[in-house]
């Protein structure tokens, strides 16, 4: 059913009582075309996009628990494309061209608000560095500008730009066409378009093994049986080594936690986005009200989902010298995630040395900005056996050629 | 917050008093300009990144400034044992898969 304000009329009509379900539950079958493991963000929209614009009839995403709740529910949802070099940077870009008509696109708000995005420079290196991302950013075609001090303190007036503290603020990168999205519509959207067009969600369904034959990718085993494949495309974030070595293929991941944390909704005191390297920390107030903050990673490889409690408060620290009034927010939730990180802070989106699979992967701590373009990449890889040209950098061979991408400073987020 | 034991200190501190310092045991290859690209990519970047039991490197960096190996399980966080560089390189290695 499409959801318009025709339906939200007859629906409200009937007490809301018979709204479809955004998707089902269906049986498994013995075999599919393509098999997607991994039903977060990246995943499902891998789906939709091989459903919608390759036609494949035949797919199926497995999900270990249920559908977005892994990084996809964990992020603290910035959206942008200000990023250096341009292979990573015609990637995000392409990621936030789609953002733009989303909602419209699988009939699902997703709450995409290009609110802009600030990241703070503190020292005159980091200004440095901000006018060469704002310069290739604006070579090529993307949106960015330098402000300074003054400026954003008359358009963040909370935000404090004294001299008298350790790290003062001289300026900022200010990407206006940036923002924030509701992270979990965009799973619960994708999943709803992607079963519309006729994409099997299978959720609590664990892959334990792959089949593979010849080099060829046959099927996995799952904690609900074998399934077989033509093609099976892996798009697990934090558990990708799990995979990788179940296929005996070695990837150049580490799993981290990444810990954020919400405030008590409150009335609407930040209308923008804003992150700081220096001053390591990043956040911004979502429509509900809630402070929604993060930092960096906890130093030591973990798949538990939670960090250490010393993290929290220096990201609270940096946070407090960014925004003083904020010291008597309450927090009301804490979690954390398991971003799979690369030595260059770039994605892997690759074929391997085994047919007909593929992994997309990598996207470590900013992998939610990438949702859509992700996906539409990986699908594209996926439905004619060959990267995306956006794809061919983030191939795993630069591992073994030395064409890394350095995109530690445009992350933002520390390792 | 992990407690750690520095096998040099011979004492249980707190996390915040390392660094750490990633996967434990992986060997350097004795001649860099004869390795082929991908030996010498595996060695630089390829990563066992297990869920499970995991070898590590710790620094001491608060203190004696030494490394040393923990085995701790990335699932839980339960460490089984502290061992000097000395220790894991001759005992842990041959247990090493």
């Amino acid at each position: 059913m499409k959801y318009s304000l025709l339906s939200l009329f007859k629906q409200g009509l009937k007490n809301n009582q018979d709204w479809p379900q955004a998707w089902s539950s269906p049986k498994i079958k013995h075999k599919y075309d393509v098999i997607i493991i991994g039903g977060g963000g990246h995943g499902l929209a891998t789906a939709y996009y091989l459903a919608k614009e390759y036609g494949i009839k035949n797919i199926a995403v497995l999900e270990k628990g249920y559908i977005g709740g892994g990084n996809t529910a964990r992020n603290t949802t910035i959206v942008r494309s200000n990023y250096l070099w341009d292979e990573s940077a015609m990637l995000y870009q392409h990621s936030l061209d789609l953002w733009g008509g989303l909602s419209q696109d699988i009939n699902y708000n997703v709450m995409f608000s290009p609110r802009g995005v600030y990241n703070l420079g503190h020292t005159l290196q980091e200004m440095r560095d901000i006018e060469r991302r704002v310069n290739a950013n604006v070579i090529n075609g993307i949106t960015a500008e330098v402000v300074l001090a003054e400026e954003i303190k008359r358009r963040i007036p909370l935000i404090n730009i004294s001299k008298n503290v350790r790290y003062p603020i001289m300026g900022a990168s200010y990407q206006s066409t940036g923002g924030v999205a509701r992270h979990d519509a965009v799973a619960w959207g994708f999943a709803r378009a992607a079963a519309a067009l006729g994409v099997d969600i299978i959720e609590q369904c664990e892959v334990t093994g792959m089949d593979i034959q010849n080099s060829t990718i046959a099927g996995v085993n799952t904690t609900k049986g074998y399934i077989g494949a033509n093609q099976v495309g892996c798009v697990a974030a934090g558990h990708s080594s799990v995979l990788a070595s179940m296929a005996k293929i070695r990837l150049p991941i580490e799993s981290h936690p990444l810990q954020a944390f919400v405030s008590e909704p409150m009335k609407a005191v930040l209308d923008t986005v804003v992150m700081s390297n220096a001053v390591h920390g990043y956040i911004s107030q979502s429509d509900k009200g809630d402070l929604v903050i993060g930092a960096g990673i906890d130093s030591y490889n973990s798949y538990s989902q939670r960090g250490s409690p010393h993290v929290i408060e220096h990201t609270a620290a940096a946070i407090l010298e960014l925004f003083p009034a904020f010291s008597r927010a309450r927090m009301n939730r804490q979690w954390g995630g398991i971003v799979d990180t690369t030595p260059d802070a770039c994605p892997i989106i690759s074929k391997t040395n085994v047919k007909g699979l593929y992994f997309n992967c990598g996207w470590g701590t900013g992998g939610f900005k990438a949702t859509p373009g992700s996906g539409h990449v990986f699908a594209d890889t996926l439905a004619n056996d060959s990267p995306h040209k956006l794809a061919i950098p983030f191939s795993i061979d630069r591992f073994y050629t030395g064409h890394l991408i350095d995109e530690h400073g445009a992350a933002g987020v520390a390792h | 917050m992990l407690k750690i034991f520095c096998p040099y200190c011979n004492s249980h501190l707190e996390e915040e008093d390392f660094s750490y310092s990633g996967e434990a045991l992986i060997a350097r290859p004795s001649n860099p300009e004869k390795v082929s690209d991908e030996d010498w990519g595996d060695y630089l970047f390829m990563r066992k990144n297990p869920k499970g039991r995991h070898l590590e490197q710790w620094q001491h960096s608060s203190g004696c400034r030494k490394f040393f190996v923990i085995e701790r399980s990335t699932i839980d966080n339960t460490i089984y044992g502290s061992h000097t560089m000395k220790q894991a390189s001759t005992e842990l290695k041959n247990e090493k898969n």
